[in-house]
């Protein structure tokens, strides 16, 4: 009986933990999937609801005419998380504050609260290359990422999260890439996006294990997940984060085994050979079921 | 900064300005693939025939120039604008002739499928008040009547595109010489005034049969927002 209620008393602190950290990502629970401009006429109607929205503030901050209405519609009707891709916020020069201006002034007009981008740089010296590079691993440049994270949320009044990138190549290293990340979260105080498979592409270029690397970060500090499809190419034997593929089976049985480390929000990626709705919706039912049939194991114990 | 020197070299090997050493092996080549594909995925979704004109070997080259040169703007959709900027003030592609209207041709339609435009109001021409070309719209004079796949030179090629709100697309529409002079002088004058002006321009007396030749396509334009009211304060000075 002793061991039945302190088994109850677990299950009632972690879901306390579940809600505190819901409530660190205001209306943003259970799982999600990438809006793109591809479904954006089709969402309302196809009556396909899932939990949370991404966008991608660069590819919305400018829209087609007639995909206004369609994306206010959407847009009063989901939670939203914002992931952007052109903040380089590790590039050694200064933050693109006409860019930032034009962020803030979007974000503000939906009312959208949540902001992520990518622990990496895709500018130098101004120059866009549209790509997530991968950063020097030094205490400098974690300095450096935490003064200009503050400077961000300072300016557009939001905490910033920052992802995990895929790298495939480490152009210099004091450090692991794990406790380079611990670090800049510690330091900057944001919180993270841990992309589960590019943990997994990246431990598989790397040779390192990814189940270990996983357990060794931070996990408190991880405000969310994405997932997404990777692609294999035999000539350079080597597997590229395209999110252009359906997820495949290692990655979804890594989300499950990071899920028992961290009770997060969820979400797919899709940014290349985008499917029809339908079958986003198909891939999206496959992630409520190891999320939620997660948490219906947890209700069955209360 | 050891930083900024590590980032700046790697930088030089992704856009081409520093050859990779040993780049069968390298996974710097990688990074250099998929920075090239980046932009050469917009530029061939948005420049077809252009792209398909220049051919794969020296689109490459000329991207990696790109590249180098440090495009500025966070939104891949405005790349083809900027690279249209870059080729012709580098003088890039001066062998083609008819290349600067060809790649304006092809990228305005980007540019007015992702303009930021207000509902339209439906307003119907009339000479006594302020009409100017919109922002829905452009215009150009090209040498080369691209968009008939044509690329022999002719003295002039008039030519109006705009974004339908009727059809949510991008049309094209060949105009007269006099009434492409005539839209231009709308930019900063009341219609009567410019009708005044081409008409001296033209050496032409006979205004009102100037002024009924013109008003059907005005009145169409009109319609399709291709002109639009705007108060006098608007206009340019």
């Amino acid at each position: 009986m002793v061991e039945r209620k302190k088994q109850l008393e677990n299950v009632v602190a972690r879901k306390k933990k579940c809600l505190t950290k819901m409530n660190t990502l205001n209306g943003i629970s259970g799982c999600g999937i990438g809006l793109r401009s591809e479904h954006i006429l089709d969402v309302i109607p196809s009556g396909f609801t899932p939990d949370w929205l991404e966008i991608t503030p660069e590819n919305w901050i400018h829209m087609p005419y007639h995909y206004a209405e369609a994306f206010e519609e959407v847009i009063s009707k989901f939670p939203i998380m914002t992931h952007g891709l052109s903040l380089s916020i590790g590039s050694p020069e200064a933050l693109d504050m006409g860019f930032l201006k034009e962020l803030k002034d979007f974000l503000d007009k939906y009312k959208i609260e949540h902001y992520s981008e990518h622990l990496s740089y895709s500018s130098f010296e101004g120059g866009q290359t549209y790509e997530l590079l991968p950063l020097p691993l030094t205490r400098k440049m974690i300095e450096h990422i935490s003064d200009r994270v503050k400077k961000v949320e300072d300016f557009l009044g939001r905490a910033l999260i920052l992802e995990n990138a895929t790298y495939y190549d480490v152009p210099y290293a004091q450090m692991q890439e794990r406790d380079f990340i611990n670090e800049v979260m510690h330091k900057s105080g944001t919180k993270m996006l841990l992309d589960v498979n590019n943990v997994f592409v990246n431990a598989r270029n790397h040779n390192f294990d990814a189940k270990a690397y996983i357990k060794d970060l931070s996990l408190d500090n991880v405000a969310y997940m994405h997932i997404a499809g990777h692609k294999y190419y035999e000539e350079d034997d080597i597997i590229i984060d395209t999110h252009g593929a359906d997820v495949c089976n290692s990655v979804w049985e890594l989300l499950d085994f990071t899920l028992n480390l961290v009770d997060v929000p969820v979400m797919i990626e899709r940014d290349n050979d985008i499917p029809s709705l339908g079958a986003m919706e198909e891939e999206y039912k496959t992630l409520e079921k190891i999320v939620k049939g997660r948490s219906k194991e947890v209700s069955r114990y209360a | 900064m050891l930083e900024r020197d590590i980032q700046e070299r790697f930088v030089g090997f992704i856009n081409g300005a520093v050859d990779i050493p040993q780049p069968d092996t390298n996974p710097l080549r990688i990074y250099k693939e998929l920075v090239h594909y980046r932009f050469d995925e917009v530029l061939r979704n948005a420049m077809p025939d252009f792209c398909e004109i220049l051919g794969e070997k020296r689109l490459d080259l000329l991207i990696f120039e790109f590249i180098q040169s440090k495009p500025k703007t966070p939104y891949i959709w405005q790349v083809p604008t900027l690279f249209m900027h870059f080729l012709i003030e580098s003088s890039k592609v001066d062998d083609i002739r008819y290349a600067a209207d060809l790649m304006w041709f092809e990228s305005v339609e980007v540019e007015l499928l992702m303009g930021q435009y207000h509902k339209p109001a439906q307003n119907l021409f009339d000479w006594n008040s302020s009409f100017k070309p919109s922002s829905s719209m452009r215009m150009k004079l090209l040498n080369y009547p691209v968009n008939q796949g044509c690329f022999d030179f002719v003295e002039s090629h008039p030519l109006i595109m705009y974004y339908s709100f009727q059809e949510y697309s991008v049309f094209y529409q060949e105009i007269t010489p006099f009434m492409f002079r005539f839209l231009s002088y709308l930019e900063y004058m009341m219609p009567k005034e410019a009708l005044m002006s081409i008409c001296a321009d033209f050496d032409i007396n006979e205004e009102d049969e100037v002024k009924e030749l013109l008003q059907g396509a005005l009145e169409n334009f009109s319609q399709l927002n291709i002109i639009e009211k705007s108060s006098k304060n608007d206009r340019l000075n």
